[in-house]
């Protein structure tokens, strides 16, 4: 129906009529709840703030891996950094407390201690509480993100009861820590007081210098993200559905399927051009602030991550994919296909992944743009390799769900061929090979929306729709991997694009570095640690299945240390042209 | 007196304006508007609107009005209000009276049963419910009715009194009315009246003898004078208490227009009219010729209001002035009135009942001051009453301007006056309209302004 009454003018003249009127535009008296972005829950403070202050009298930054470091900067500036100390009105530390752990603080914060945090730069080295202690620092004895260690200082405890020890080390301009580190005890802060008023430390405007002023210009500028989550910063074009092909897909699908920077300048045709990977890297070609002042208008609604025009269609349902007949056909199905699909699937995309070139190490004056495209196409193989490996673990889950404890085997065998449409002839061998044009060309045809793994699941979505039979969180992990699917597609799709600029011979790229699966007995080490894997995840999913969550638990937990040997004994072969030989027909 | 009515449509049933249950169109010298019935909302249209809504299909009509507003939901729904507190009890201290008014509803002060007076102990117990639930701050009501409730003077005195206290240990506020013939009300009474700030509603049906003719004594005499001398010190005096004349019009006192600038003279604080739609003897209720005479009569009334109005006269015309608040705040209700919701009328032996005109009625009896309400005859009362289960008020445009009628003249005589208020609606729209062009500052005012009863 066209809209004719769009055309007619109607006036509100009561109150009742006023009150409740849609005004055209966003006059002053639109309602906050109701405006474009004025109004956004969790945008009345940075709860980040809050944790500046976890401990008493003193207060915290948490500062992030500079992006674009002066070489003369100062190293290791990441982690939590000691901003100053600040206890005079601190409602923890009144003066004349007679509390042992206050009057403590109370000396070091007007001693020796204060003489010493006055000079240089101050970071938490760790923190404890309890039987816990957490390193501010990775393996590899380089400072973790502040914004990480954020996240552990949120999951401290407060309370007299449960005092939390930090460890403060002063960082020289090298990054090398050479003076005794300062220990100091206290409970960590109660951010609100039992009437629920933030506690009295923080000073006006504390809790919310983070954030930005909410208007047109916050579109580019915003620095902490927030506005992404109503106002994308990556999306995908509007498509034509009346050139979609016969089958419902697009005509042309790397069009359609290519993420561009909604602020961009460009926003003809021809300025379709892929979001490249960082914020900074975008800006040249995003609307400036004169712009964005005309232009926030035009800035198109974004429905389901794609820009749409004057009409929204909803995407055409996929073909019919109707249910497995029954019960069993269906757990035959995960047992049998799916979960080994997705182990042999998670052993090639990391296979895959080791192929690709240290990012460090390749010819930055030749290739300025590769370390940038390299780190992008290494995260996002390793993010759909981890990707499958969850959907083992859910695979499995269904698995123990439907056949109850007793019955149920873990299912941690990789299948040995791989198919990629409905036609027989598309099942490939399982093979070990390195990210070359072909492979990824491979990996895209198995992901792609409406293929084999992608109709699997969905007929496990369409059998379990009966709740009746089936529980509510099966049916939710299904259409999980179901949809996960169409995310790995796109990942390949975008990987393609952006290695398809550089020139390929011969099986020689310059994104790739020679790699052979190890017939000498040199990848043993990280073999075995593969086995460990696989130990680990049947253990793991036995105990679970059997609602032993504390024996789970611990088996994951060496599960992980594992995997963490094992990508770096990968990376190390990888490094000497070793590939890691995971079956049988691979190794000597 | 002869007057031009206007045609609204009432002996047919064909515009689409009157015949859409969703919206009303109308028009004044300013323009064209509608009502849109949902939300009792008003709205500036296009000249075209009304042809161009009248061929849209349902679902057109349906997107347009749902433009209109940022409700999603209906302003009133099927779901009757639940656990109400009580805020108004009127107590019928006396079912008795020296009148004779033949079209009573409470036939001759008794409502067809012995004469007698309320006790103290009923009037007390009464007293205490009404202060059952009023919180601090709360706003409640004490009214005394009868028959003529001042043949039981010392109980209406104490019942006062006793609820004063009562309001102030809790901290609420209780405001008094009574509701009298007016023959017996003495300079004693008046002081009381102006002390305890009583809305006094009069009930006078004319001017001198017609008045005289419907309302006179049990020996036949007319009581015009009488009341007239007994409300002097009143009227003189205007003091706190604020006097109305109500006039329930019969086919014998249809000139409604005289009796108003009348009344007015005299000093009244509001005067208001009611058609008597059902009285025990039918010959003095209304039909559909009386009615379409008394809108005529009425918007002539309004005409003058009006004009007062535009002028920056006073002429408390109350159901004009009522009317006029009531659209401009978008009044929209899902009952006429309170009955049985917050209000409820009392007999003299304690009866609960939904309102004044029920007392002794079995089909509004909801329980009784010394056992409480029955909640089941109470929710049965609100579920039944509701505007949206009441025919054929559906299929109507004023049903939440309306409420849907006089629940005791519905239920006792059905629904003759539709087309009488949609007609007398019709002209307050208008009039709406064009004093909020001209005198936007009159509905700036304190809602002070007195409400029709």
């Amino acid at each position: 129906m066209t809209e004719p009454y769009k055309k007619l003018e109607v006036a509100p003249r009561n109150l009742t009529a006023r009150a409740a009127y849609r005004a055209a535009g966003n006059p002053a008296n639109t309602r906050l709840d109701s405006g474009v972005g004025n109004c956004f829950p969790g945008l009345e403070m940075d709860v980040r703030d809050l944790d500046r202050r976890f401990f008493p009298g003193l207060v915290f930054n948490a500062v992030r891996v500079p992006l674009n470091p002066a070489p003369d900067a100062p190293k290791r500036t990441e982690g939590f950094h000691l901003v100053f100390v600040d206890y005079m009105y601190d409602p923890m530390l009144p003066a004349n407390s007679d509390v042992a752990w206050v009057r403590k603080l109370l000396a070091d914060y007007t001693g020796e201690v204060a003489d010493r945090l006055a000079e240089g730069r101050w970071f938490i080295s760790s923190i404890m509480q309890g039987e816990k202690k957490i390193s501010a620092y990775k393996r590899n004895g380089e400072p973790i993100d502040g914004m990480t260690v954020w996240r552990f200082v949120r999951s401290l405890e407060p309370g007299e009861k449960s005092p939390v020890t930090i460890a403060l080390e002063r960082r020289e301009h090298d990054g090398e820590v050479k003076e005794d580190l300062i220990y100091l005890q206290a409970p960590r802060r109660q951010y609100r007081t039992q009437d629920g008023v933030f506690d009295g430390a923080y000073q006006p405007g504390e809790l919310t210098q983070s954030l930005c002023n909410p208007w047109s210009h916050d579109f580019r500028d915003c620095g902490c993200h927030y506005w992404p989550s109503n106002h994308p910063d990556v999306v995908m074009a509007e498509v034509d559905e009346t050139e979609a092909l016969p089958t419902g897909q697009t005509a042309d699908p790397m069009a359609a399927e290519t993420y561009l920077d909604w602020l961009r300048n460009d926003r003809g045709p021809a300025g379709d051009v892929a979001a490249r990977n960082t914020v900074e890297e975008n800006r040249p070609y995003q609307i400036d602030h004169y712009q964005v002042n005309q232009m926030w208008g035009e800035l198109p609604i974004v429905v389901e991550g794609r820009e749409t025009g004057t009409f929204y269609e909803a995407a055409p349902d996929q073909s019919f994919v109707g249910p497995y007949p029954d019960r069993k056909a269906m757990i035959d199905a995960l047992g049998a296909k799916l979960a080994p699909l997705e182990l042999v699937l998670t052993m090639q995309y990391l296979y895959a992944y080791f192929s690709l070139a240290d990012p460090e190490q390749v010819d930055h004056a030749r290739w300025p743009a590769l370390k940038d495209d390299l780190i992008f196409a290494r995260r996002a193989i390793l993010g759909v390799s981890i990707g499958e490996m969850t959907h083992l673990r859910w695979a499995n889950q269904m698995l123990w769900t439907l056949q109850g404890p007793d019955v149920y085997e873990p299912v941690i065998t990789p299948a040995q061929s791989i198919r990629t449409g409905p036609d027989p002839s598309q099942n490939y061998p399982r093979t070990l090979s390195p990210l070359t044009p072909d492979t990824l060309d491979r990996f895209i045809e198995i992901e792609r929306p409406e293929g084999f793994i992608d109709r699997a699941y969905a007929r496990c979505v369409a059998t379990m729709l009966d709740r009746k039979e089936y529980p509510a969180h099966l049916y939710e992990l299904a259409v999980r991997i179901d949809t996960d699917g169409d995310e790995h597609f796109l990942r390949f799709s975008h990987m393609k694009q952006i290695l398809s600029k550089y020139p390929f011979k011969d099986g020689v790229a310059p994104y790739l570095r020679p790699l052979t699966p190890d017939t000498e007995g040199k990848a043993d080490a990280a073999m075995a640690n593969f086995h460990k894997v696989e130990a680990g995840l049947k253990a793991a999913y036995t105990a679970e299945a059997k609602g032993d969550m504390a024996a789970a638990q611990a088996s994951i937990a060496k599960v992980r240390s594992a995997m963490e040997d094992f990508r770096e004994e990968g990376e190390a072969l990888a490094a000497e042209g070793i590939g890691i030989p995971f079956w049988p027909e691979h190794q000597a | 007196m002869t007057l031009d009515v206007p045609d609204l449509g009432l002996d047919r049933r064909g515009p689409p304006g009157l015949s859409d249950p969703r919206v009303h169109f109308f028009d004044t010298e300013h323009g064209h508007h509608m009502l849109a019935t949902d939300g009792s909302r008003i709205f500036d249209v296009d000249p075209g609107l009304r042809d161009a809504f009248a061929g849209w299909d349902i679902a057109e009509q349906g997107a347009f009005l749902a433009g209109l507003g940022m409700r999603k939901v209906p302003y009133i729904d099927d779901v009757p209000p639940a656990d109400m507190p009580i805020r108004a009890l009127s107590l019928a201290v006396a079912q008795k009276c020296n009148l004779a008014c033949t079209y009573c509803y409470a036939s001759g002060g008794d409502f067809g049963v012995p004469a007698r007076n309320m006790e103290w102990d009923v009037a007390k117990t009464s007293v205490d419910r009404l202060m059952e639930k009023a919180e601090p701050g709360a706003r409640v009501n004490l009214a005394f009715m009868g028959g003529e409730p001042l043949v039981n003077r010392p109980l209406v005195r104490r019942a006062t009194e006793y609820a004063r206290e009562c309001a102030a240990a809790q901290g609420c506020t209780v405001g008094f009315s009574i509701t009298t013939n007016g023959t017996l009300v003495t300079d004693e009474d008046a002081d009381f009246f102006n002390d305890h700030r009583f809305a006094v509603t009069v009930s006078l049906d004319g001017v001198g003898p017609t008045h005289d003719r419907l309302r006179s004594y049990r020996g036949g005499r007319g009581s015009f004078e009488t009341i007239l001398k007994r409300l002097e010190p009143l009227l003189g005096r205007m003091g706190q208490a604020q006097v109305s004349a109500r006039v329930t019009v019969t086919p014998a006192n249809l000139e409604l227009r005289e009796t108003l600038d009348h009344f007015v003279s005299l000093g009244f604080h509001s005067v208001g009219f009611a058609p008597m739609l059902s009285a025990p003897d039918a010959r003095h209720q209304m039909d559909l010729p009386h009615l379409h005479e008394m809108l005529a009569q009425m918007i002539d009334c309004g005409k003058a209001c009006e004009a007062a109005i535009l002028a920056g006269r006073s002429y408390p015309f109350s159901n004009m002035e009522a009317a006029l608040m009531e659209i401009h705040r978008g009044t929209h209700r899902p009952y006429p009135c309170g009955a049985g919701a917050g209000y409820f009328g009392v007999s003299a032996d304690g009866g609960v009942f939904a309102c004044h005109r029920f007392v002794e009625d079995d089909a509004g009896a909801i329980g009784s001051v010394q056992q409480g309400l029955d909640p089941v005859r109470r929710d049965g009362w609100l579920a039944d009453r509701h505007v949206h289960k009441q025919t054929p008020c559906q299929s109507c445009w004023a049903q939440y301007l309306c409420g849907g009628g006089c629940h005791h003249e519905v239920i006792h005589r059905g629904r003759p006056a539709c087309d009488y208020i949609r007609g007398w609606l019709d002209h307050c729209l208008g009039a709406y309209v064009r004093i909020s062009e001209a005198r936007p500052d009159y509905f700036e005012q304190p809602s002070a302004r007195p409400q029709a009863s």
